[in-house]
């Protein structure tokens, strides 16, 4: 560092700035905590079922994440076909989504109006303001992190060890599930924590496509929006039950980037 | 036995060779950087696809384009050494040699017993449990020919095996392949990384310059009849083609004429000369029994152990090889003047057809 000399000024100043931005509000939260007050307000029905409902839930639209997004990540990496960059587009298009326009649209495809509908109707299929809709509204926007993080992981792998499998008589699916599979099972692992941060957050689309019902639809960040109005000190509760989440989450990560990659 | 004719298109690079290997034989490609050699054992493999041609191993078509066949890798019955192994990093050094028993079907049991097997043969029992990461180079190559054999391959394709050693770990595992090659009841074909390497452990060589196959033969045919510059060079020996026009006269393509024993050979030739059959002079021999005296500056020197070669510019240019102490006593050092005296016998000449 010392032969950079001293770091400059003009970016020293604004770095700082924007680190504070980021922590006080935290500061702010922290010192509102009704601490005594907590296991009580902790305990009450309404936040036990949506701290109940959020882990859930969040919990459903990772594995789901997983279940259909490592596939899907796979094919954009590994193979090669007509409007793979169009695919690739939309999957990723969540990400930047206002999760409002996920709702919106989650109720106009699966709503009882919506172009399926009448469909899920006669199958006696009712996903909107449902507890699946939670679930279908949060893998919405979670998956996304998740094909993201195994892209990476599955581009930084070159096809080296595939091609070895392959000679060593290993067809299409052994590779995967002997070979690519265990190698990528940490940004696996890594996409999965992302994607269930973001579904334990979910806010917009899930209010829009699922609703607010208590015990049903109402997840944390729902129960917390309307605790401020009714009751501040409960509120502040449950974001501090968040707050608590998203570290744990980060911690997990920094786990896993911390540890030595495999085959390095 | 394997029958190959392979084309394969990568931009502007063109492999276009051909090969054959018998049951047990073992064939080196030995050839300059970038000549395709990898790209050839790619090809056999099916990791490569091919522009044109048809490969078959033993009676059964694995590659055609003409008919469209073209066998999946997996299914190839082709084991592949690489050249950086690629041993799986999640798998303990035994499990990376069950792995092609797993994939037939074995139990995880059977595979492992007989993957300990393997090891025991190799002598490397006690890396059993040992991740790749922490494996020694002759212990990774060791384990990856293990794994490539456990699949029992009909041909098995080695690229560069002994490039990423030592060179202690080199001796060693050169006698082990040597060994385990000879073993081996299918055929093998070894990309070689040096001259040393081609010579001891190949029954048959084919030299691949350019994306060509330039010359085919026994190390002794290579030795003894270089077919080209590069495999004159790698065989340590004085190359120049040329012209005999009468009276063991060669006019050498780029200049200049030798003396030399051309029994009756006439027409387009080839002219070859161990380096240390050539006499350098620091001034110029008046009296000489050579027929061959050459004139020109000391290029280049390089040592190798007790002798030294010397490049001269002369026309044609010659490299000579003489003694360290020679060396020392005529004071020979680059750009020097120097003469060469080369005895008509000791030109060996062949056709160029």
């Amino acid at each position: 560092m010392s032969h950079r000399g001293r770091p400059p000024a003009a970016l020293v100043a604004p770095a700082i700035v924007g680190f504070g931005f980021l922590l006080l509000p935290l500061f702010g939260l922290l010192e509102r905590v009704p601490w005594r007050g907590l296991p009580g307000l902790l305990g009450d029905r309404v936040v036990r079922d949506a701290l109940g409902l959020s882990l859930v839930t969040a919990s459903c639209s990772a594995a789901l994440a997983v279940i259909f997004g490592v596939p899907l990540a796979w094919l954009l990496v590994r193979t090669e076909f007509p409007g793979r960059r169009i695919v690739r587009s939309l999957v990723t298009l969540p990400l930047v989504l206002p999760p409002v326009v996920g709702g919106v649209a989650l109720l106009f495809a699966f709503g009882r109006r919506g172009l399926f509908g009448p469909l899920l109707e006669d199958l006696h299929i009712s996903l909107a303001f449902s507890t699946t809709g939670v679930v279908l509204a949060e893998t919405f926007v979670s998956m996304p992190f998740l094909v993201v993080a195994v892209e990476g992981a599955l581009s930084g792998q070159d096809e080296r060890f595939e091609e070895a499998a392959a000679t060593l008589g290993a067809g299409p699916w052994a590779t995967f599930r002997r070979v690519t599979l265990p190698l990528i099972a940490p940004s696996i692992g890594a996409g999965a924590a992302l994607a269930f941060a973001r579904a334990l957050g979910e806010f917009g689309a899930t209010i829009t496509f699922a609703g607010n019902l208590p015990g049903r639809t109402q997840t944390l960040p729902l129960a917390t929006y309307i605790a401020l109005e009714t009751n501040p000190e409960a509120a502040v509760a449950l974001s501090l039950v968040l707050l608590v989440a998203s570290i744990i989450v980060l911690a997990l990560l920094r786990e896993r980037w911390l540890r030595p990659r495999p085959g390095q | 036995m394997i029958d190959a004719d392979v084309l394969v298109q990568q931009g502007q690079f063109v492999l276009n060779a051909a090969l054959t290997g018998s049951r047990g034989s073992t064939t080196v490609i030995l050839g300059p950087n970038g000549a395709g050699k990898t790209t050839l054992l790619r090809a056999l493999a099916g990791l490569e696809p091919l522009a044109g041609g048809r490969v078959v191993l033993n009676g059964r078509v694995i590659d055609d384009v003409a008919t469209g066949i073209r066998v999946p890798t997996s299914r190839r019955d082709v084991g592949f050494v690489f050249q950086d192994y690629r041993l799986f990093p999640h798998l303990t050094a035994v499990d990376n040699i069950a792995f092609p028993l797993r994939c037939r079907g074995i139990s995880a049991a059977r595979a492992r017993r007989s993957a300990e097997v393997a090891l025991e043969a190799m002598g490397i029992r006690s890396v059993a449990a040992t991740r790749p990461r922490a494996l020694s180079g002759g212990q990774a190559q060791r384990v990856a020919l293990a794994r490539a054999l456990a699949a029992d391959p009909l041909l098995l394709l080695l690229d560069e095996p002994l490039s990423a050693l030592d060179a202690e770990a080199r001796a060693d595992v050169r006698t082990m392949l040597r060994d385990e090659l000879r073993a081996f009841a299918g055929s093998s074909l070894i990309v070689a990384h040096d001259a040393l390497e081609a010579l001891s452990l190949g029954d048959q060589l084919v030299v691949i310059e350019a994306g060509r196959v330039t010359q085919t033969g026994t190390p002794a045919d290579l030795v003894r009849r270089p077919a080209t510059p590069y495999v004159a060079k790698v065989v340590g020996l004085n190359f120049w083609r040329g012209r005999i026009e009468g009276r063991g006269q060669l006019a050498i393509d780029g200049g200049g004429a030798l003396a030399c024993a051309a029994g009756g050979l006439r027409g387009p030739a080839i002219a070859i000369l161990r380096p240390s059959a050539i006499t350098l002079n620091a001034v110029q021999p008046s009296m000489t029994s050579a027929r061959n005296v050459l004139h020109g500056n000391v290029i280049s020197v390089e040592h190798a152990g007790e002798r030294v070669r010397v490049s001269l510019s002369s026309t044609p240019p010659v490299v000579a090889e003489v003694s360290a102490l020679s060396f020392v006593e005529l004071g020979i050092a680059p750009g020097m003047p120097m003469w060469a005296s080369v005895k008509a016998t000791d030109i060996e000449t062949y056709s160029a057809r």
